[in-house]
């Protein structure tokens, strides 16, 4: 290799020195270790000089017990940049850190999308982001007792550290967790806490103020601080938003959510990767295939070459990623027209189109919306019979006719337009700084998507244009979203005539159930229907991964609620939410 | 009915075919059955096929169901369709009481019934039966609308069986409270019993804690003054001794000497030590201790060092 006399100087280390100190090799690339103190000079560079504009990933990673790992380097921060301008792979920076004070400057200021995603990382793994305005608890509540990601903190019903467990039917006879972990010998409470005594602490959450799109300044009212949620007809599930009013325009937004968390990652860490499929359809429960593909993806690059999926499987995962697509924003258009007032009749024709492509999911998965299809390095198994007829039928005949009848009653309808055009403005830069993907970003005029910007699978073989539209409104994501749904079938018509026959499984993967990946880290990521979803993972050699992070777009979409709906008025707080198309199986995790 | 005219004759004849007797319970579960309004409420999941059981293919409004209401005042069936976290059954509980009676709950999937796949987690509650009553649950993960369907048959199969006798909410004293749970360190059932539960565990730890805990000894004010704490519970130092630890003087306790919880003792060195107040331990050595560099220990009766502490030596 290179002459060991002349060192290789560290990249950057001309305009920013001393910022990294080390180049890593991984399975999927290389990554930068980069001191904690001169992070956001390097961000900064990068943002401005190697047009590195998308933050797109924040992963925090307790590296406890790991191979040759000590105290001083516990704690890792994963920092997966892009760039919407060139597109392609990810620069990748880690910040170690030390056990005693895992401490680092935060990002915020150069990348906004940071937001919510250091808050997690503080919930979750108690790592303090220095220099971020509301370093608050968001999965979780003030006053819970521990950062639960970590390694040393167990549930309460903590039965072991991996699985698979053993039996719960010993001797034939079921034994309840509750009853081998009685509740109380593993809750972990603060020494002082006395349940008689203990009064709920009184919070008032502080508002974030958005120097924003021209609050209306006239007249002065009483400040006015509307709730919204978690129990809410037009909230997509249990989410809420804390508003504060001037009148009835917008003058800050904070999002609440946490409603739904149910330790989606801690639950992933102790699961083999096999086990982990079926909850990946509990993410985006809407679209189950593609959280499916994503997953596959990135544990199929740990595992290498054994695992490449036969052709027949890859026509088979894109007809089913691109279906879950259209299944996708046809909800969505339904439940954003039942927000916009047109209650359920929308809805009821988007759903009758969705049934059908459900009944195709059933005919090959077993299930309407639990799909469990996808496997490293195939599929579970092979169309049935006339399956293909079906949808071919389906994508030829039926679905483009139906689109366009939505586009008709839609698209031009009056009320429509005049409720969303100019509403909830977000400007492509702003976008990108929030970490906006999907159809939020495309909504912007931006025309970044993964399929063409970093393609994954065999999407680099089909015909179809990247949806954009520019007017940077509720009304131009709902337009990417029907243009979205017509470009998915020109997709389909193109895999459903080249499908091959052949084998659905790669030799390697037939019915292998626990799989032993080498060590090392993967980023395996998709556009999936609502933005950029990715899976972190770290093996360590095991069959249960060490980390498992999902990336979830809609969750990092909601960066923007803040940003868009002040100036708004209260009213369209509900459309905006609307269109940035959460579910909160994903926001929540 | 014509029959039933005939023997009482109490009816008058043009109305004989109009009239139709049946008991108040019929007539009272027929209509409640029937104009059943579930509160437009979804947790995750399940809420999809929830909504789905209200489109065109499943229909429920065949049931006379799909006035789906948002506001718990107006609802009477609240269908739990999702995960149930800790976070959220505070919101849940509260949704619950503001509902008026009568009220029905049904358990909608693996998770609201037991936690389902997410159970072991550390914010998921295993079943919203820990906190408000179940009328149907309904298996699946998530559950077809088919088999939201008849879980809706279930429960007005379940009607039938209530009479307006006897049903709870129409007596003066229920009040059909259910307790909110509240969010500290982790969710606290408000229930009298759970909150015992709680403190019981909580002392049974804090007690494990102390009786971990050993008497510790420090250096005292004074020359030559050593102070013994116990942090811990109640010990008996019968057979205990102190020791320095060059010249390995040692003092034994006297046989029956307890140190009680949370007390402390001073000990008084020197060759002609006294003691000033009642209690305290004269240990007559050698020289005060504290006068050189010098170690002091406090061993068990096993010979184990149990606390120590070393003086600077201090200038006098």
């Amino acid at each position: 290799m290179s002459d060991p006399t002349v060192e290789t100087p560290l990249p950057y280390s001309d305009v920013v020195p001393g910022a990294v100190l080390a180049e890593e090799t991984d399975l999927d690339g290389s990554s930068l270790v980069v001191a904690a103190d001169k992070l956001p000079e390097l961000a900064t560079y990068l943002r401005d000089h190697e047009a590195l504009d998308l933050l797109s990933n924040v992963t925090a990673v307790d590296y406890l017990g790991y191979k040759e790992r000590t105290a001083e380097d516990r704690f890792e921060v994963v920092y997966h940049l892009y760039s919407t301008k060139k597109g392609g792979g990810p620069t990748v920076l880690r910040v170690r850190l030390p056990e005693n004070n895992p401490a680092l400057p935060s990002l915020y200021g150069v990348y906004r999308g940071a937001d919510l995603q250091e808050r997690e990382a503080y919930d979750l793994y108690g790592i303090r982001f220095l220099g971020h305005p509301a370093l608050r608890r968001i999965l979780l509540w003030e006053g819970f007792h521990g950062h639960p990601m970590r390694k040393d903190w167990q549930e309460p019903y903590f039965e072991a550290e991996s699985k698979p467990f053993k039996s719960r039917h010993p001797d034939g006879n079921y034994a309840w967790a509750e009853d081998r972990n009685p509740w109380g010998s593993n809750v972990q409470y603060p020494d002082d806490f006395d349940p008689m005594s203990w009064q709920e602490p009184v919070s008032q959450i502080p508002l974030q103020s958005h120097a924003g799109n021209g609050a209306a300044g006239m007249l002065k009212t009483d400040r006015l601080i509307v709730n919204m949620g978690p129990q809410h007809p037009s909230t997509h599930g249990v989410f809420r938003m804390i508003v504060e009013l001037e009148g009835e325009t917008i003058t800050a937004l904070e999002p609440e959510m946490g409603y739904l968390h149910r330790n989606h990652e801690k639950i992933g860490e102790r699961n083999t990767y096999l086990m982990n499929m079926p909850y990946t359809d509990r993410l985006d429960y809407i679209s189950s295939m593609s959280n499916n593909l994503a997953y596959a993806i990135a544990v199929e690059k740990l595992l290498g070459e054994d695992y490449v999926p036969p052709e027949r499987a890859e026509y088979i995962r894109v007809i089913m990623a691109e279906l879950t697509r259209v299944v996708n924003h046809l909800f969505s258009v339904g439940t954003f027209l039942n927000d916009l007032g047109a209650f359920f009749t929308p809805l009821l024709y988007a759903v009758r189109e969705r049934e059908l492509i459900l009944d195709l999911f059933e005919a090959v998965s077993g299930s309407r919306m639990m799909c469990n299809y996808l496997r490293f390095g195939g599929v579970a198994r092979d169309l049935p019979d006339g399956w293909l007829a079906q949808c071919s039928d389906m994508v030829f005949n039926r679905l483009p006719d139906k689109i366009e009848e939505l586009t008709t009653y839609l698209t031009g309808n009056e009320i429509l337009q005049e409720r969303c055009i100019g509403v909830g403005y977000l400007s492509a830069e702003e976008a990108i700084n929030l970490s906006c993907t999907g159809p939020q970003l495309r909504g912007s005029g931006v025309a970044y998507d993964i399929r063409r910007a970093e393609p994954y699978s065999i999407y680099d073989r089909f015909e179809f244009d990247v949806a954009t539209a520019d007017g940077c409104d509720v009304y131009s994501r709902f337009l990417v979203r029907m243009e979205e749904m017509r470009q998915s079938v020109r997709i389909l018509q193109q895999a459903v005539k080249q499908i091959p026959e052949g084998p659905v499984q790669s030799d390697k993967g037939q019915g292998s159930y626990v799989v032993r990946p080498p060590v090392g880290t993967v980023y395996g990521r998709i556009e999936s229907p609502k933005g950029e979803l990715g899976f972190y993972l770290v093996s360590d050699g095991s069959g249960n991964p060490f980390r498992y992070r999902v990336r979830p777009p809609s969750y990092i979409n909601l960066n923007a609620l803040g940003p868009m709906a002040v100036g708004n008025k209260v009213a369209d707080s509900v459309i905006i939410l609307g269109g940035i198309d959460i579910v909160l199986g994903e926001v929540d995790r | 009915m014509a029959e039933n005219t005939s023997t009482t004759g109490a009816a008058p004849e043009e109305l004989s075919e109009n009239i139709l007797i049946t008991t108040v319970d019929s007539v009272y579960n027929l209509a409640r059955s029937y104009s059943l309004w579930p509160m437009t409420f979804g947790l995750a999941c399940c809420a999809i096929e929830f909504i789905v059981a209200g489109t065109a293919r499943y229909d429920m409004s065949r049931f006379g169901m799909e006035v789906a209401r948002p506001s718990p005042r107006q609802a009477d069936l609240l269908i739990i369709s999702g995960t149930v976290t800790k976070k959220m059954v505070v919101s849940i509980v509260r949704l619950y009481n503001q509902m008026a009676e009568p009220r029905y709950v049904i358990s909608m999937g693996a998770c609201a019934t037991g936690g389902g796949p997410f159970k072991e987690g550390y914010n998921v509650v295993s079943g919203i039966d820990k906190f408000l009553p179940v009328d149907v649950y309904v298996p699946g993960c998530p559950p077809t609308p088919e088999a939201l369907l008849h879980g809706f048959i279930t429960l007005h199969k379940k009607f039938k069986t209530q009479s307006v006798r006897t049903v709870p909410w129409y007596r003066k004293t229920y009040t059909g409270e259910t307790p909110i749970p509240v969010l500290g360190p982790d969710i606290i059932d408000t229930h009298p019993a759970a909150l015992k539960q709680v403190r019981d565990v909580n002392m049974t730890r804090l007690m494990a804690a102390r009786s971990a805990a050993g008497p510790q000894i420090s250096a005292g004010e004074g020359q030559g003054t050593i102070v013994i704490r116990n942090p811990g519970l109640t010990r008996d130092l019968t057979d205990w001794t102190l020791q320095t630890g060059d010249d390995g003087e040692t003092y034994h306790f006297p046989a029956g000497f307890v140190l009680m919880s949370d007390g402390e003792v001073r000990v008084h060195t020197s060759s002609g030590a006294t003691s000033s107040s009642a209690g305290d331990i004269v240990w007559p050595t050698a020289q005060a201790i504290g006068a050189e560099t010098e170690k002091v220990s406090l061993v068990d009766a096993d010979g184990n060092a149990v606390s120590s502490f070393e003086y600077e030596a201090i200038t006098s």
